[in-house]
C-alpha cells in the first residue's frame, strides 16, 4: 500500500494543486498549470461568446468537420498531437458550445494506443469512435492496431491528417491510404472540403455496415484550414442493412412456431437493441437459447432463463443469429465479400487473402442466408406476431417454464462442478488465477462491469461463475492476437463506461502492458473507471511452452527456454509503473489472502472516478 | 532377557538411523529436483506448487505411482517436430534429464502437498451457492 500511498501524494487533489498555483519549477523556470489550466486541459472550459470577425479565419473547414462527428454521435477522438491535423485539433478544443464535447479529445501517448481506444469502445457500446492521425508515420504506428480492429470486425472511423506542402514530405504520400488498404474496409481521399464532409459520413456508414470494420479518411491541411463561406454540410443519409426477404422471415417465423423444440444460437450482434430484439424472439417463440457472450461482446444474456439447452438435446429446428443454425443461419457477409475493395490478391492476410485458407470447421447451415441479423430480426418477430395466435399459446408457455427449470438446475449443477475446481491451489503463492478471478467476482456482480481484456492466457476463469447478462460483459479477444492491445482497449472501455457508471475490469497480462504502458497515463488523465489487476507470471509463457516442446523434439537443453520469454532480472515493479504515470497502484501481491483488501481498495477507487492497478504475482496460468 | 532388550534397541536404532539416511537422501533428491523442476519449466504447466493447470500435488496414481513409471513417461513423450507450436508435455530424452535428475524431480513433486478449504468452508463460494438455489 506503500505506493498508493506514494501514488496519492504526487496525483494530489484540486485543493492542492489550488495551493501550488505561484509555484515554479526551479529547474527550468516554467509555472505549475493554474487550477483554470488544469480544468480547460480536460475540457471544462467554455467557448468564446463572441466571433473576431477581423480575424483571418472566420468559418474554417475543420469547425464544420467536427459539426459531422457531432452530427454522427462520435463521443470521443482520440489522438497523439501532429502538425498534419492542428486545424481540426483546434477546432475540437475551441468548436461548438460547450468546446470538446462530442467529440471529446482524449490524448493517447501512442496512436497504436489510440486504435485500441476505438477498439475497446467500440465493442463496449456497438458505436465508433474516431481517431485522428498523423500522415505516414502515425498510420504505421497504428497499423496494427486497424489490423486487429479488421480481424475483429469492429467500426473505428480514421482521420488520417494530410500535410502536403514542404513541411515534412517524408510524412506525406500521394495515397496514404494505401499503407493500411488491405485492411481497412474503406477510404477515401477528397479534394475539396465539401467532400471531405460527405466522405466522413460514408466513412461512419461503411465502418457499421457489415462486415463492419475500420475506414480510413484522408484529410488535407488546406482543405482543413479552408474557409467554408456559406457551404451547407450535407444531409446524412443512414446506412442501408441487407435484411432477409419478407418470405424468409415468413418462413422461418413459420418453423418456428411449428416446432417442438426450438432453439437460437446467437453470435455477435451489431448493437444492444439487437439483443433487445434477439431476447424478445426467444421469449416469444419459446426457443431456448445458446449465447456467445463468454467469448465475445454483444451477444444473448447468458442467465436469461431461456439461455440453456433447456434439458434437451433434440432441438428439431435451429436458427443461426450471425452463428450457425442447423436449419437457417442469418448471418452478415465476411471480411472477403469486401475484396473488390481492396487489394487482397497481391497483399491478403490470413483469412483475408484469396485463395483463403478453409475456416477450421464448417459453420454453415443447410439455409445459409447473408444478411444482417440484427436487421432481420425485428421482420421474424413481426411474421410470428402476424401468424401466431393473439390468444396466449399454451404449448410455447408451458415450453417457457420447462426449458426455464432445467435451465435453472443446469446452471446449479454446473456452478457447483465449476467452484470445485477453483478449490485447487487456493492458498498458494504465486496467487492462483482461479483464486484471482473467484475473490473478485463477489465485489463486482452488483456492480455494472465490462471485463474488458482477453482472458485466454489467465485460464477464463471468469467462464461459468460470472454472469455475463451485458453486450459488454465480456469485450472478447485482440482481433487477431497483435500483444500490447489490452490497456489500451480497458481505456476504451473505460470512455465508454465513464458517463454511464459502469466500471471496467482489465485482467491485464505482463508481457502486454509493456507494449504500450502510456495508455495508464490516459486512464489517469481522463479519470477513466478501469481497475487494471496484473496477471503478472513474469513472462511470455505460451512461448515459454511452445519452446519447450521444441527442445524436447530436438532432445535439448529444455533448461535454457528462461532465455528471450521471461521477464526476470529485474522484475518489473508494475505499481511503480503505473505510479510513474499518476494512477493509483500497489503491489506485488503474492499473498492470496491479500487479494481481498485489495480489490476493495481498487473498486473503491474506480467507482469514485480514479483508475487503480494492482500488481498480482500469479501462477503461469 | 538382556539380549532380547539389547537386540530390540538394535532394530530400533537401525530403523532410527536408516530413516533417517532415507530422508536425508530424499530431501536431497528433492532439494536437486527443485532446482529441475523449475529449470526445465515444469512449473509452466504444473505450476510452482504442482498446482497449476495440469496439477501434480497429491498425485498417487498414473505417472506418479513409481520413479520408473514417471521417468518412462518423459522418455514416452511426443517427439515429433510440431507443424503447428505446441503446448503440449514436451519429450525428456536422456539427453536433457538424466535417469537419476528424473528421479529427483520425482521426489520433488512428491513433496507438493495441496489441501485447499472445502466449498462450503470458502465464504464466497458457499454464497455463490446459496445464492444460485435462491434464484429459483
Amino acid at each position: 500500500m506503500g505506493s498508493s500511498a506514494s501514488a496519492a501524494a504526487i496525483l494530489g487533489n484540486p485543493v492542492s494543486v489550488q495551493s501550488e498555483e505561484n509555484r515554479v519549477n526551479k529547474n527550468n523556470s516554467i509555472p505549475a498549470p493554474t487550477q483554470s489550466s488544469l480544468e480547460r486541459d480536460v475540457g471544462d472550459t467554455r467557448p468564446p461568446n463572441t466571433i473576431d470577425k477581423d480575424r483571418a479565419a472566420i468559418r474554417p473547414g475543420s469547425d464544420l468537420m467536427v459539426q459531422v462527428l457531432k452530427d454522427l454521435n462520435i463521443e470521443y477522438i482520440a489522438a497523439n498531437p501532429a502538425s498534419s491535423f492542428e486545424a481540426l485539433q483546434e477546432s475540437i478544443v475551441n468548436y461548438g458550445s460547450p468546446p470538446n464535447t462530442t467529440p471529446e479529445l482524449i490524448t493517447a501517448l501512442h496512436e497504436e494506443s489510440a486504435v485500441d481506444m476505438a477498439h475497446g469502445y467500440a465493442k463496449s457500446q456497438g458505436h465508433p469512435m474516431a481517431v485522428m492521425l498523423h500522415g505516414t508515420v502515425g498510420l504505421q504506428h497504428a497499423a496494427m492496431a486497424i489490423y486487429q480492429c479488421y480481424h475483429d470486425k469492429t467500426p473505428v472511423l480514421i482521420i488520417v491528417g494530410r500535410d502536403d506542402t514542404f513541411f515534412r514530405q517524408e510524412q506525406t504520400a500521394n495515397d496514404i491510404a494505401g499503407l493500411t488498404r488491405a485492411f481497412t474496409k474503406w477510404d477515401s481521399q477528397p479534394e475539396s472540403l465539401e467532400s471531405a464532409l460527405s466522405d466522413i459520413q460514408r466513412a461512419f456508414n461503411e465502418a457499421i455496415t457489415p462486415p463492419m470494420g475500420p475506414t480510413v479518411v484522408v484529410l488535407d491541411t488546406h482543405i482543413q484550414k479552408e474557409e467554408a463561406g456559406n457551404l451547407v454540410i450535407p444531409n446524412y443519409q443512414s446506412p442501408v442493412f441487407k435484411k432477409i426477404s419478407r418470405n424468409q422471415a415468413r418462413k422461418i417465423a413459420k418453423d418456428l412456431l411449428e416446432a417442438e423444440n426450438p432453439r437460437l444460437h446467437v453470435g455477435r450482434l451489431r448493437t444492444p437493441e439487437g439483443i433487445a430484439d434477439a431476447v424478445r424472439l426467444a421469449e416469444l417463440t419459446g426457443s431456448s437459447v445458446r449465447t456467445s457472450a463468454t467469448a465475445g461482446p454483444m451477444s444473448f444474456p447468458e442467465r436469461h432463463p431461456l439461455c440453456g439447452n433447456g434439458g434437451k438435446i433434440d432441438h428439431d429446428y435451429i436458427l443461426g443469429l450471425e452463428s450457425d443454425g442447423k436449419d437457417a443461419s442469418i448471418q452478415g457477409p465476411t471480411l472477403l465479400s469486401n475484396a473488390a475493395n481492396r487489394d487482397l490478391t497481391n497483399i491478403g492476410f490470413g483469412f483475408i487473402r484469396e485463395p483463403v485458407i478453409p475456416p477450421r470447421r464448417d459453420l454453415s447451415g443447410k439455409n445459409d442466408i447473408t444478411a444482417d441479423a440484427e436487421s432481420s430480426l425485428p421482420l421474424i418477430i413481426n411474421e410470428f406476431e402476424t401468424i401466431s395466435s393473439s390468444d396466449p399459446n399454451k404449448v410455447i408457455s408451458n415450453r417457457i417454464e420447462s426449458y426455464s427449470k432445467e435451465n435453472m438446475n443446469t446452471y446449479q449443477d454446473e456452478l457447483k462442478k465449476t467452484l470445485e475446481k477453483k478449490r485447487k491451489g487456493w492458498n498458494s503463492s504465486p496467487v492462483s488465477l482461479a483464486r484471482l478471478y473467484s475473490e473478485l467476482w463477489p465485489m463486482i456482480k452488483d456492480l455494472d462491469w465490462c471485463l474488458s481484456s482477453p482472458t485466454v492466457f489467465s485460464s477464463r476463469h471468469h467462464v461459468g461463475m460470472w454472469d455475463h447478462n451485458k453486450p459488454y460483459s465480456y469485450l472478447g479477444m485482440h482481433g487477431a492476437g497483435g500483444i500490447g492491445y489490452c490497456i489500451g482497449a480497458s481505456a476504451g472501455a473505460g470512455l465508454a463506461a465513464k458517463k454511464r457508471e459502469r466500471i471496467v475490469i482489465n485482467i491485464q497480462c505482463d508481457g502486454d502492458l509493456n507494449y504500450t504502458p502510456g495508455s495508464l497515463w490516459t486512464a489517469a488523465h481522463h479519470k477513466l473507471p478501469v481497475l487494471t489487476i496484473m496477471h503478472n507470471n513474469r513472462g511470455y509463457h505460451q512461448e515459454v511452452m511452445y519452446l519447450h516442446y521444441m527442445a524436447g523434439v530436438r532432445g535439448r537443453g529444455t533448461d535454457r527456454m528462461h532465455i528471450g520469454t521471461t521477464l526476470r532480472d529485474p522484475f518489473i515493479d508494475y505499481a511503480k509503473l503505473a505510479e510513474a504515470y499518476g494512477m493509483n497502484s500497489e503491489g506485488p501481491i503474492e499473498n492470496p489472502d491479500d487479494l481481498k483488501a485489495a480489490f476493495s481498495r481498487g473498486i473503491r477507487s474506480v467507482l469514485d472516478g480514479e483508475p487503480y492497478l494492482i500488481d498480482v504475482i500469479t501462477e503461469p496460468r | 532377557m538382556n539380549n532380547l532388550i539389547i537386540k530390540i534397541t538394535r532394530v530400533i536404532k537401525y530403523t532410527v538411523c536408516f530413516s533417517l539416511l532415507f530422508t536425508k537422501a530424499l530431501s536431497e533428491d528433492s532439494s536437486e529436483g527443485e532446482k529441475l523442476y523449475l529449470s526445465h519449466g515444469c512449473y509452466s504447466c504444473h505450476g510452482y506448487n504442482g498446482t497449476g493447470r495440469y496439477p501434480l500435488a497429491n498425485d498417487i496414481s498414473g505417472i506418479m505411482t513409481s520413479e520408473e513409471l514417471f521417468t518412462m513417461f518423459l522418455r514416452l513423450r511426443a517427439d515429433l517436430n510440431p507443424v503447428s507450436p505446441s503446448n503440449s508435455m514436451p519429450n525428456y530424452s536422456k539427453n536433457v534429464i538424466d535417469d537419476s535428475e528424473a528421479k529427483q524431480i520425482y521426489a520433488y513433486i512428491k513433496t507438493f502437498k495441496d489441501s485447499p478449504p472445502q466449498l462450503e468452508e470458502i465464504p464466497i463460494f458457499k454464497e455463490m451457492l446459496d445464492n444460485s438455489n435462491r434464484k429459483e
